[in-house]
């Protein structure tokens, strides 16, 4: 008994009481260069606390649980659409990162915030197919793969109503925004006679699962699968024909964030030209810095896959509001419901 | 004191649910809109498949518990000396994380073939609840007397049939206690489906979480555990009456 | 028990059974490769010295689990005693037993609920809380179902011998339930410091507990550093069970 008081006392005693500047940040995992965040910390003085959430929910309930105390958040961009209106973002002060002139054009004054006013641009990303070719030989361009028996227990889909409803979606040309209950209902069917094939339904480990060889083709995230891809070349990404996803999720600052200038000060470092190209060329998403471009891995920039010239047949997801019941309702029955 | 303890759970624990009670008659929104509605009991309809098949996991996986866990706990009992020791090895598998014990079977059932099965689940369910069998079944037989076992084989009966018809029923608040815990424990499970079982056939664990962060539909959430609860509790009403006609 | 040679043989493998993937992760964590292996290293644990990370985790997740240890032990005895040898209200008996008809799921985004309402702030305390109160459910229910068993004629007559109820309890009572007291504050803290659920649901910045961050570190396959801390908090455990062992043996031969 007394051991275990002792032991408590240590440990409560051992909180330390730091003078360093304090900055939380809350990202999603693996989003980061390893050593972004040291470097970081080392340069500005900075004692930072570093947490993880793992979907965009997750993060809006923490924060619509009013006492998180974030300084720094990563949302992606429908969510972007839902803080604004929900008023849970605080406007960025551009005269603190002047970085800002780094990002793309093309990724600012998006519908989801209008004049680039309270957040920005991360990286971006695309589901796509992640094939290992040693296994699959033949050339791979369409999401119909999926429903090739030859690879019976050798798939992975994403768990997500939107998200695995895609390769459904545009195979049979239509919107992966549809709000169209014949539409969806007719994915849904795709979906459960493809079932049979998959070898599970993840967002997450089909990088584990394509290293290990438990599946061979996965539908993915194209980032992660690049980084799988740095484990086992043999690894490929395939962005299909008919179409999909873009994601793009952006640097944010709560309201109510205790340190607005600390993250001002960070957000301006991650926009530095050899800091984002540092990130992109770990993490494997593609960055909307024009000027980090010069700095990155040159594998990953002529990847047609991570960089593709062409962004037309892909498309923001966006709030379709009641038909969201559809898709999980289809979802669920998929899933075995 | 009795006051401060209720005032306590009825804080921490009561206000919650209510909460959650009270949410599971509101309407989606962003979180939630506060206007009546039947909405999330009506969807809760759908979810018949999810639930039959976690009772179904949460049966099996506490019968074998059983099974594997009362050995166990003879095996503890039987030595005075090591008794400690092996309590101690029982729950010391815990401090090396959930997870982590969970990956090192995703290496074991791959080799074996497994991955990705019901079985995958089931074999991991066991593996992760069977302490909280062990635990109260030892709980029970520290008390119970031996000789009252050999009793009943001194008038004939074999070894098995003593021990269902005489141990078991001495100990049976240790095995109600179990089967409790690794029932329950295992009905509102999802991790292990996931990450053993691929997802492929839902459980009500998967379900509620899917609700609450994946389609932010809390009311939806709430009601699905507002019904997970009631179902648990017939369970266990039922359990009850049943042992007691038993005697 | 001669005859029951079989009964014990499927408890020692049993026993074995539970250390089956502790095994594989030991083995892991000297692997130099991430799958196969590739020979023996120290590579991970060198990585892990500089994970600051996964200690600051470590360090969270005991203390939480500590704390919340000792009051949930606390309020599970009292709660075991008054159920067992007092008069209570249907009210209390389903009250006390409602987190164990709870998924984790619900505990945690209820506490958070509650949290949010009466606007607590996210962080270790508020995981810590919310830990006592469902830990010390599965206190009450392991020491009640010990307590049941007691026979009550000593409390009596150690009450006819003129002791008070509070002597009774400390001289009487509290002695024989010694066992189901460490067994449950044993179990008390296994649930706390391997918790997930909760503790994802109701922390806040800076009381990332290990599990969680384990979680959110397993994307790519257990990245080897957590087979490491594991194989490191694993012997950890048993040296500190060893050193009580042999400086207080009184603790373990009961």
């Amino acid at each position: 008994m007394r051991i275990l008081f002792i032991t408590i006392l240590i440990f409560v005693l051992g909180c330390k009481t730091d003078s360093k500047k304090e900055l939380r940040i809350y990202n999603w995992a693996n989003y980061i260069g390893e050593s972004t965040i040291k470097d970081f910390e080392s340069e500005f003085g900075y004692k930072v606390t570093y947490d993880n959430f793992s979907s965009n929910e997750e993060l809006l309930a923490k924060l619509q649980a009013g006492a998180s105390g974030y300084d720094v958040i990563v949302p992606s961009d429908y969510m972007v659409d839902i803080m604004r209106e929900e008023n849970l973002l605080a406007p960025l002060d551009k005269a603190k990162i002047p970085n800002f002139k780094n990002i793309s054009e093309e990724y600012l004054n998006k519908p989801f915030d209008p004049e680039s006013k309270f957040c920005a641009p991360y990286h971006w990303g695309t589901v796509g197919l992640g094939i290992n070719t040693e296994h699959v030989k033949e050339e791979v361009t369409s999401w119909s793969i999926l429903w090739d028996p030859k690879y019976k227990g050798k798939i992975s889909i994403l768990d997500d109503p939107r998200s695995g409803f895609i390769p459904a979606l545009t195979l049979a040309g239509h919107s992966i925004n549809s709000t169209d209950k014949g539409q969806i209902d007719h994915a849904k069917r795709e979906m459960l006679k493809q079932k049979e094939l998959v070898f599970a339904y993840t967002s997450d480990q089909y990088i584990d699962m394509l290293g290990a060889g438990d599946i061979w083709i996965a539908q993915g995230y194209s980032g992660d699968i690049l980084q799988a891809k740095k484990e086992n070349p043999s690894i490929e990404l395939i962005l299909p024909k008919e179409g999909s996803e873009i994601a793009l999720d952006l640097l944010c600052v709560p309201l109510k964030a205790p340190n607005k200038d600390g993250a001002f000060e960070f957000i301006n470092y991650i926009l530095r030209a050899e800091v984002a190209a540092s990130i992109a060329n770990e993490i494997r998403y593609a960055t909307p810095n024009k000027a980090a471009k010069d700095f990155l891995d040159e594998n990953l920039v002529n990847d047609k896959n991570a960089y593709p010239d062409d962004l037309s047949s892909l498309t923001f997801l966006t709030d379709i509001g009641e038909a969201q019941e559809i898709y999980d309702t289809a979802w669920l029955e998929v899933k075995g419901g | 004191m009795k006051k401060i303890v209720q005032g306590w759970y009825i804080l921490f624990l009561l206000i919650p649910i209510l909460l959650v009670v009270f949410c599971s008659f509101l309407t989606k929104g962003s979180p939630i809109d506060f206007s009546f509605s039947l909405e999330g009991y009506k969807r809760t309809l759908h979810y018949g498949f999810p639930f039959l098949r976690s009772l179904g996991y949460a049966t099996v996986v506490s019968f074998l518990c059983l099974l594997i866990g009362f050995p166990t706990a003879v095996v503890i009992v039987s030595s005075k000396k090591w008794r400690a020791m092996l309590l101690f090895l029982v729950i010391l598998p815990f401090w090396t994380n959930f997870l982590v014990r969970i990956y090192g079977w995703k290496i074991i059932l791959r080799q074996l073939d497994l991955l990705g099965t019901p079985w995958a689940v089931i074999i991991g369910l066991t593996y992760i609840y069977l302490p909280f069998m062990i635990l109260p079944l030892y709980s029970s037989l520290e008390r119970f007397d031996s000789r009252i076992y050999f009793a009943a084989r001194d008038l004939g009966a074999s070894g098995l049939q003593s021990i269902i018809k005489v141990v078991l029923p001495c100990i049976s608040p240790g095995v109600r206690v179990g089967l409790l815990f690794v029932f329950i424990l295992t009905f509102g499970d999802f991790v292990v489906n996931d990450l053993l079982g691929g997802a492929k056939n839902a459980m009500i664990g998967s379900s509620i979480r899917d609700a609450y962060l994946l389609s932010r539909n809390w009311p939806l959430g709430a009601s699905l555990t507002v019904v997970s609860t009631l179902l648990l509790l017939c369970v266990f009403w039922i359990g009850r009456k049943w042992r007691s006609s038993g005697t | 028990m001669a005859k029951l040679w079989y009964i014990k043989l499927i408890g020692y493998f049993a026993l074995l059974f539970l250390y089956l993937p502790i095994a594989v992760v030991i083995v892991m964590s000297f692997n130099s490769g991430r799958r196969e292996w590739e020979g023996f290293s120290l590579i991970w644990y060198q990585r892990l010295a500089s994970n600051t990370m996964l200690a600051d985790a470590l360090i969270n997740s005991l203390k939480v689990g500590l704390i919340s240890t000792v009051f949930s032990t606390i309020l599970g005895v009292i709660v075991a005693y008054y159920l067992i040898r007092t008069r209570v209200s249907k009210f209390f008996k389903m009250l006390v037993s409602l987190p164990l008809y709870i998924p984790d799921i619900v505990l945690g985004l209820s506490s958070l609920s509650l949290f949010v309402l009466i606007s607590f702030p996210l962080s270790i305390w508020s995981i810590t809380l919310a830990h006592i109160t469902f830990c010390s459910a599965f206190v009450a229910l392991v020491v009640s179902s010990k307590l049941a068993l007691l026979d009550k004629k000593v409390e009596l007559a150690a009450k006819d011998l003129g002791a008070t109820d509070r002597q009774t309890i400390i001289g009487v009572v509290l002695p024989q339930l010694k066992g189901a007291i460490i067994a449950a504050a044993l179990l008390s803290f296994t649930l706390s410091f391997d918790d997930y659920v909760v503790a994802s649901f109701t922390g806040g910045p800076g009381s990332t507990t290990l599990p969680v961050r384990i979680y959110s570190l397993v994307k790519f396959g257990v990245t080897p550093e957590i087979n490491a801390l594991s194989t490191i908090l694993f012997i950890a455990a048993i040296s500190i069970a060893l050193i009580v062992a042999r400086v207080d043996s009184k603790a373990f031969t009961r």
